[in-house]
C-alpha cells in the first residue's frame, strides 16, 4: 500500500507566473521602467516559492493544496496592492513573510498540543481583555473602532482575539463540560459579541456569532437549538437595528445605495460601478479607476480586482476560497480527536464566513459590514491572524498525515 | 459521537458550497442584469475622467443633423436654442447630471465598446483616442414642434413608432439648456433636470379607463351597461361624473369618459381583474430596457370598495409615466404587442456604421385589440378627444383629466394618449401637461399638432 502525497506544483508555477508577469506589467507602465515594482515582483515570487518549499520540507504531511491556495490569494493581494500603493504593498509583503513564520510556529504548537486545558481560561480572559481594551482605547477608522495605536505601531486586537476564540470554542465543544464551564463560555461569547457591536465592528460581531453558531451545531449536533440560536441572533440583529442608528443606516444603504450615493452609500456605489466597469474580462491591470473607491486596499479590494481583472477572475477568487473551505473541512473530518476536528472546522469556518461577509457586502448581496478579505486585503494583523488560522488547519493536517503514515508503515506500505 | 461530528461537518460543507455558489451566481446575475445600469449612472467618475483622454463622438438625430459635436477641442451643442432645449433631456448634459444619451451611451461615445485588443493597440500607439458617433432615433424637428406644442406648460410629450418602438420625439418641460449648465452646477435650478417624459410619474386619470375596458372585454363583459345619473355612491363615498350620461354601453362610456360607468363596471368585474390587466400592461413591473430608464408605474388595490373604484378610473394610488402611457397606446394600435422603447439607432466609428436598433417586444398584454381600437377612434371622432382629430387620418385616443392635490392646492393634469391607425404612419403619442386642466381641451390639441407635424415629416 502506497500513500501518495498530492503536490501542487502546477498551481504554484501558475502563481509565480501570475505574480511575475503582473509586476512586470506594472513596472513597464507610464512609458518607463519602475525598478521597484519589478524587484517587488521578484521578491514576492521568491517569498512564495521559499515559503511553500520550506513548508513542504519541514512538514512532510502538510496539505499542499490548502497552502498553495492561500499563497495564491496572497499573491492576488500583493499584485493589487503594488498597483494601488507601493508602500502598502511592501508592508504587505513584509507581513506575509512574518505571517508565514507565525504559520510555521502555529503548526508546531498545534501538532504538539492535545488541548490547552487550563490555558483556555487564560485565553478567554485575553480575548475579553483585547476586545474591551479595543472598545475603550481604539481609534475609529472607516466607521469601526477597532484600531489600536501604540506609538507608530497600529494593530487590530480583534484579529488576534479571533484565533484564540477558535481555540477556546473548540475546547468547550470537544467534550461534555460541566455546567459552570458552559455558562462561563456562553457569557464569554455574548460579552465578546456585544463588545464588538458597541465598538461598531459589525463585521466582527457577525463573524464571531456566526462562527459560534456553526461550531455549536457541529459540536453538539442539536439542530433545534442551533435554529433557536439563529433566532436569537436574528432577534439581536433586529434589536440592534432599532437600538443603534449605525446599524439602521447600514441596512438602509443596502436596500438602496443609490439614494445615498453622495453620502453613506458612496463606497458601495463606487464599488458596484467599478465591478460593472470591469465587465467580464476586466479593464486590464492598471487601466481601471480604483482611486474613486474608498478603502480600496482593504474592504473594497474585491471591487478593484473585479474592475481590472474582470468578473471571471472575481469568480475564480471566490472559487479559490471555496476550494480552501472544502480542503479545510476534509482535514477536519480526518482529524483524530474531536478537539482537533473542531479546531480545524472553526478556523475554516471563520475564514470562509469572513470572505463571504465581505464579498457579499461589496456585491450588495448582504448589508455591508467592513471587514478584511482574508489574505488579499492589506492589513498586517488581519493577514497574520489569517495565516495563524491556516497554521491551525495545517497543524492538524500534519497530525493526520503522521498518524496515517504510522498506520500504513505498520501495515507494510510506504508514503511517498 | 465522532461520526455525528463528521456528519455535521459534511452538512456544513454542503451549506458552505451553497453559500459560495450563491455568491458566484449572484455576482454573475447582478452584473448581467444591472451592470450596464451601474456603469452609466451620472455619478460614475470614470465617465468624467475619460473625457480628459478621449474625444467623445458626436450625437446625431435620425436625419443626421448634429446635436452635439466636437469643434476645436470643445463640445458644441446644436445652435438653435429651442431645439437644444427640446432635445436636452434625451441628449443629456456633459457633466453627468442627467440620464441623457451622453450618459446612457457613454460606452460608445467614449469608445468603451472597443474590444480589449483595439484598446491596447490604441494605448501603445498613443494615437488620439476618439469615441464613436451615436445616432439617436429622435427627430430634432419633431422634438422642437412637440416642445412648442406644450406651450410653456410643465409636462412632457412622447411620440413613438409603435411597430419598432423607436422614440421619434420626447420632450420634457421645463427644460435645461445643456450649453449653459452654470446654475445647475452650483446646485441651483428647480426641476428642469428631471426628464418628466421617462421618470415623471403622474396619476393617469381617465386614460386608465383603457386598461379597465381591456379587462372588461377580456372577461366577456363588453356588453355591460350602466346608467349614469351624474354621480354614484360606492363604499360610502361619492364618485362624481362630468355629466349625466344616462344609460350607456362600454363604447359610449369610453367616448364620454364616464366615471360612474367604469366605477360600477370595475365593481362588478372585481378589482383583481383590473389589477391583473394593469400588470399585463407592465404596471408594478421593474423594467430594464436597453436604451431608456423609465420610472415604474404603479397600480394598487385596496380593501376599501371606493378606493378600488377610484383606482379603476385612474386615481387612488395609480401612477403612470408619459413614456409608459405612449407604449400603452402603441400596444392597442399594434394589435396588442407592446414594443420596448428604443433610442439608439446606430453607432458609427471611422465611417463604419453599425445599426444598433433591434426592436424588442416588451409585452403582449392582449391578443385582440380590434374593439378597443375602434372605441378609441370613436372617442376622437365623436367624444372627449375630438380636438385631436386630423382630417382623413384615423386617430384614436383617450383623454384624461387627473385630479391631484398637493401643497400647491388642488389641480388637474391634462392627459391625451393616442395613435394613428395606419400602417404608413404607425405613430403613438402621449401628452401630459401639469396643472393644465381638461385633457380634451388642452392635451388633445397639442397631440393633434405634433401628430400632424410627424406626418408632414414623413413618419
Amino acid at each position: 500500500m502506497i500513500l501518495e502525497r498530492r503536490g501542487a506544483g502546477a498551481l504554484l508555477a501558475l502563481i509565480i507566473m501570475f505574480t511575475l508577469s503582473a509586476c512586470a506589467l506594472l513596472a513597464f507602465r507610464n512609458n518607463g521602467f519602475d525598478i521597484g515594482k519589478a524587484l517587488f515582483g521578484v521578491g514576492s515570487a521568491f517569498l512564495i516559492l521559499l515559503s511553500y518549499n520550506l513548508a513542504a520540507l519541514i512538514f512532510r504531511h502538510i496539505d499542499r493544496i490548502t497552502i498553495v491556495i492561500c499563497y495564491f490569494l496572497a499573491s492576488i493581494g500583493l499584485v493589487m496592492l503594488a498597483r494601488l500603493n507601493m508602500d502598502t504593498a511592501v508592508r504587505h509583503l513584509t507581513w506575509l513573510a512574518l505571517g508565514t513564520a507565525v504559520l510555521f510556529i502555529t503548526v508546531i504548537i498545534i501538532k504538539r498540543a492535545s488541548d490547552f486545558g487550563k490555558l483556555n481560561y487564560i485565553m478567554m480572559a485575553a480575548v475579553l481583555g483585547l476586545l474591551i481594551f479595543t472598545f475603550l482605547f481604539a481609534r475609529t477608522i472607516g466607521g469601526a473602532r477597532n484600531w489600536v495605536f501604540i506609538g507608530q505601531f497600529s494593530f487590530q486586537p480583534s484579529e488576534i482575539a479571533k484565533v484564540m476564540f477558535i481555540i477556546v470554542s473548540a475546547y468547550f465543544f470537544a467534550e461534555r463540560r460541566p455546567a459552570p464551564a458552559i455558562v462561563c463560555y456562553a457569557v464569554f461569547t455574548a460579552v465578546s459579541v456585544f463588545t464588538l457591536v458597541l465598538s461598531n465592528d459589525l463585521g466582527g460581531a457577525l463573524l464571531y456569532s456566526g462562527t459560534f453558531l456553526i461550531m455549536f451545531f457541529a459540536g453538539t449536533g442539536r439542530t433545534l437549538l442551533t435554529f433557536a440560536g439563529l433566532g436569537v441572533l436574528s432577534v439581536g440583529a433586529v434589536a440592534s437595528y432599532h437600538l443603534f442608528s449605525h446599524v439602521r443606516t447600514r441596512v438602509e444603504i443596502w436596500q438602496n445605495p443609490w439614494m445615498y450615493h453622495r453620502t453613506q452609500g458612496y463606497q458601495i456605489v463606487q464599488g458596484l460601478m467599478a465591478i460593472a466597469a470591469g465587465g467580464l474580462f476586466g479593464a486590464g491591470l492598471g487601466l481601471g479607476y480604483p482611486n474613486a473607491i474608498p478603502v480600496n486596499t482593504s474592504d473594497f479590494i474585491f471591487a478593484v480586482l473585479c474592475e481590472e481583472f474582470g468578473i471571471i477572475f472575481g469568480i475564480v477568487t471566490i472559487l479559490a476560497y471555496l476550494v480552501f473551505i472544502i480542503r479545510g473541512l476534509i482535514i477536519a473530518m480526518n482529524a483524530g480527536t474531536r478537539f482537533d476536528a473542531l479546531l480545524v472546522f472553526g478556523a475554516t469556518c471563520m475564514l470562509s464566513l469572513q470572505s463571504f461577509i465581505i464579498i457579499g457586502g461589496v456585491i450588495k448581496l448582504i448589508p455591508l459590514t467592513g471587514i478584511t478579505l482574508p489574505f488579499i486585503s492589506a492589513g498586517g494583523t488581519s493577514l497574520i491572524a489569517s495565516l495563524a488560522l491556516v497554521g491551525i488547519i495545517e497543524g492538524v493536517a500534519v497530525k493526520n498525515g503522521e498518524r496515517d503514515e504510522y498506520e500504513i508503515v505498520r501495515a507494510g506500505g510506504e508514503v511517498v | 459521537m465522532k461520526n455525528v461530528l463528521k456528519r455535521n461537518i459534511r452538512t456544513l460543507l454542503v451549506v458552505f458550497c451553497l453559500m459560495f455558489t450563491g455568491l458566484v451566481v449572484y455576482l454573475g446575475y447582478v452584473v448581467m442584469m444591472y451592470g450596464e445600469r451601474w456603469f452609466i449612472t451620472p455619478y460614475n467618475p470614470r465617465l468624467r475622467n475619460i473625457q480628459e483622454s478621449v474625444d467623445p463622438g458626436d450625437v446625431l438625430d435620425r436625419t443626421g443633423s448634429k446635436l452635439i459635436y466636437m469643434s476645436k477641442g470643445s463640445r458644441i451643442y446644436v445652435k438653435d436654442k429651442s431645439t437644444r432645449k427640446a432635445v436636452a433631456h434625451v441628449v443629456g448634459d456633459s457633466y453627468g447630471m442627467t440620464y441623457g444619451a451622453q450618459t446612457m451611451f457613454a460606452k460608445y461615445l467614449f469608445g468603451f465598446n472597443k474590444d480589449t485588443v483595439t484598446r491596447i493597440i490604441d494605448l501603445i500607439s498613443g494615437s488620439e483616442r476618439r469615441g464613436s458617433d451615436v445616432t439617436l432615433t429622435i427627430d430634432a424637428k419633431l422634438c422642437k414642434s412637440a416642445y412648442e406644442a406644450l406651450g410653456g406648460n410643465k409636462g412632457a410629450i412622447v411620440v413613438m413608432n409603435y411597430k419598432t418602438g423607436e422614440i421619434l420625439a420626447s420632450v420634457s418641460s421645463p427644460a435645461f439648456d445643456p450649453a449653459d449648465m452654470e446654475v445647475f452646477l452650483k446646485g441651483g435650478g428647480e426641476s428642469e433636470l428631471v426628464n418628466r417624459a421617462f421618470s415623471g410619474l403622474y396619476p393617469p386619470g381617465s386614460t386608465f379607463k383603457i386598461i379597465t375596458s381591456a379587462a372588461l372585454i377580456e372577461k366577456g363583459m363588453a356588453g355591460f351597461e350602466a346608467t349614469c345619473t351624474g354621480s354614484t355612491e360606492i363604499g360610502g363615498k361619492t364618485i362624481k361624473c362630468t355629466g349625466e350620461h344616462g344609460k350607456e354601453n362600454l363604447k359610449d362610456a369610453l367616448r364620454h369618459s364616464c366615471n360612474v360607468y367604469f366605477a360600477h363596471a370595475s365593481e362588478v368585474l372585481g378589482i383583481s381583474a383590473v389589477n391583473d390587466m394593469a400588470n399585463r400592461f407592465l404596471f408594478n413591473t421593474e423594467l430594464l430596457f436597453d436604451d431608456v430608464i423609465m420610472g415604474q408605474s404603479v397600480f394598487n388595490t385596496s380593501a376599501n370598495a371606493s378606493d378600488n373604484a377610484w383606482a379603476a378610473i385612474g386615481q387612488y394610488h395609480d401612477l403612470l409615466s408619459p413614456l409608459h402611457a405612449c407604449m400603452i397606446a402603441g400596444a392597442i394600435a399594434n394589435d396588442g404587442v407592446m414594443m420596448e422603447p428604443k433610442l439608439l439607432l446606430s453607432v458609427s466609428d471611422g465611417g463604419k456604421q453599425t445599426v444598433m436598433l433591434s426592436s424588442k417586444v416588451a409585452a403582449v398584454p392582449l391578443r385582440d385589440t380590434k374593439m378597443l381600437k375602434e372605441m378609441m377612434i370613436a372617442a376622437v371622432e365623436n367624444g372627449t378627444g375630438s380636438a385631436a382629430a386630423i382630417k382623413n387620418v384615423a386617430v384614436g385616443g383617450k383623454t384624461g383629466t387627473a385630479q391631484i392635490e398637493d401643497k400647491n392646492g388642488k389641480a388637474e393634469h391634462a392627459w391625451f394618449i393616442g395613435f394613428i391607425d395606419d400602417n404608413k404612419h404607425p405613430l403613438c403619442i402621449a401628452v401630459l401637461m401639469e396643472r393644465a386642466g381638461s385633457g380634451g381641451k388642452n392635451a388633445a390639441p397639442a397631440a393633434r399638432s405634433v401628430l400632424r407635424k410627424a406626418i408632414e415629416l414623413g413618419y
